[in-house]
């Protein structure tokens, strides 16, 4: 017996000998993977690094016009990289400094070539990249581009149309805010970059059965707009949806609409309670004084987040009668806060 | 006072925006202490004083409204003009600097060349 288990277990053993060395030694060469592909980043790191030390003068002085001169293919790339991070920060004349240069590159050339690239990454770095570049010329490819088959390719197109203040876009990314084609956040951004220009189709917006495109139109409204904007946003004080009524009331705050206090006092009576607090935010903005008495009553007697709103809003309307205020936490709040601020 | 004697505190988490902004102040003369967060810019202010602080609204830790109360909390920083750099003209943020203490607010993206002239202006009050 022990014989025959012997004669078994021997090879098994021999077997599982093997298995165990090739195992180790393919925990080795990955181990040792690892480390080579861990030296081989810090290397083309701290290359990338010496290379914008190197560029980075030259990248600040390029804002004030002045040529970079001859670069190598490395701090080229390197120059491209920096610019692309300064342009998001700087407008007027330095940013038109890095248009121009960007206007004559390889690299503006290679990116307007690449929307049209196979890949889904490649269209949307050139899509994003374009706007870095600012370059004006490239605003009717990238409206091409916002009609693109992929979703990123589109929002990175809207983006750049946004950082590119491309006014003509304006109508389709508007269009493209509605029907949810482009992200609402990152098409709502983008009209807020192109500003006054958009107000008009974001106006028309207002009307579109979709409450969520109801509401953004209003918040945007309210960014862009002035106090003659005002009057449709009161309507809009009674829509169906809350977070519209919410919208609309921080749009009047935002605006300033002295017409509309009338209307924000009435929604201090709202069913819900976050647009209650929004009009009561936007009364304090406003800064009517005859709002004052049904703030006071909203700050001891409502729910706690349109409370504390009107209890802030007096205080922006009357700090001295806050200073001296009572009857409910909120209203203890703001008289300390007027107390500190003397 | 020439240009070359006046200390500006410069303090942005972002290090691009802080050499754009170092740049453009170095160039035109001033002496520019940079910080990358609120807390080192509260002690570089309360070591050098200087005559201005550009600081950004939002950064990690101690944000631009925070630096700049600090700053008038204390008798040795307390006169030292502040421009806040923020990122969009939203009113709660413009009201909060200016309550705090702020003198003056910058939205990025930003002219270099009018944030110059508004440090100008602000020391030419003083």
């Amino acid at each position: 017996m022990s014989a025959r288990c012997s004669a078994v277990a021997e090879p098994m053993l021999h077997v599982l000998a093997w298995v165990a060395i090739a195992l180790a030694v393919a925990n080795v060469l990955g181990v040792a993977t690892l480390i080579y592909q861990r030296v081989r980043i810090r290397r083309r790191d701290t290359r990338r690094d010496e290379l914008e030390a190197h560029v980075t003068p030259l990248a600040l002085a390029l804002l004030d016009g002045k040529e970079p001169g001859e670069l190598d293919a490395g701090a080229q790339l390197a120059l491209v990289d920096v610019l692309s991070r300064y342009s998001r920060l700087v407008r007027g004349a330095p940013r038109e400094h890095i248009a121009a240069y960007f206007a004559g590159s390889a690299a503006y050339q290679r990116a307007l070539h690449d929307l049209s690239a196979r890949k889904r990454w490649r269209r949307t770095a050139a899509a994003f990249t374009l706007g870095d570049m600012a370059v004006p010329a490239a605003t009717p490819e990238l409206r091409r581009a916002l009609h693109d088959r992929d979703r990123e390719v589109r929002a990175a197109a809207a983006r750049s149309l946004g950082k590119l203040q491309d006014v003509d876009a304006v109508e389709e990314l508007t269009e493209a805010l509605a029907s949810a084609t482009v992200p609402r956040l990152v098409a709502a951004r983008a009209l807020l970059e192109i500003g006054e220009p958009a107000l008009v189709e974001l106006l028309a917006l207002l009307d579109r059965p979709d409450a969520a495109v109801r509401a953004t139109a209003s918040e945007l409204v309210g960014l862009l707009g002035s106090a003659r904007d005002a009057p449709l946003l009161i309507e809009h004080l009674s829509d169906p949806s809350a977070a519209v009524r919410e919208q609309a009331a921080i749009a009047l705050g935002r605006l300033g609409a002295g017409a509309a206090t009338s209307a924000l006092i009435s929604a201090l009576d709202d069913r819900v309670g976050f647009v209650r607090a929004a009009a009561a935010g936007a009364l304090g903005a406003i800064g009517d004084a005859t709002a004052k008495p049904v703030l006071l009553e909203v700050a001891r007697s409502d729910s706690f987040e349109a409370a504390h709103a009107a209890a802030y809003a007096v205080l922006a309307l009357d700090p001295e009668a806050a200073a001296r205020s009572a009857g409910s936490v909120h209203l203890d709040e703001i008289a300390d806060v007027a107390r500190v601020r003397g | 006072m020439t240009d070359e004697a006046v200390k500006i505190l410069v303090c942005d988490d972002d290090p691009d925006l802080r050499a754009l902004v170092e740049y453009r102040f170095k160039t035109a003369g001033y002496e520019v202490l940079g910080a990358g967060d609120g807390k080192t810019a509260f002690e570089l202010a309360v070591e050098h004083r200087p005559a201005l602080a550009v600081l950004d609204l939002m950064m990690p830790g101690l944000n631009g409204i925070e630096v700049t109360r600090q700053l008038r909390a204390d008798s040795r920083t307390e006169r030292i003009p502040v421009i806040l750099l923020t990122s969009r003209t939203l009113e709660a943020d413009v009201t909060s600097a200016f309550e705090a203490g702020a003198d003056d607010y910058v939205t990025k993206p930003f002219s270099p060349q009018e944030l110059l002239h508004r440090v100008r202006a602000l020391l030419g009050r003083r």
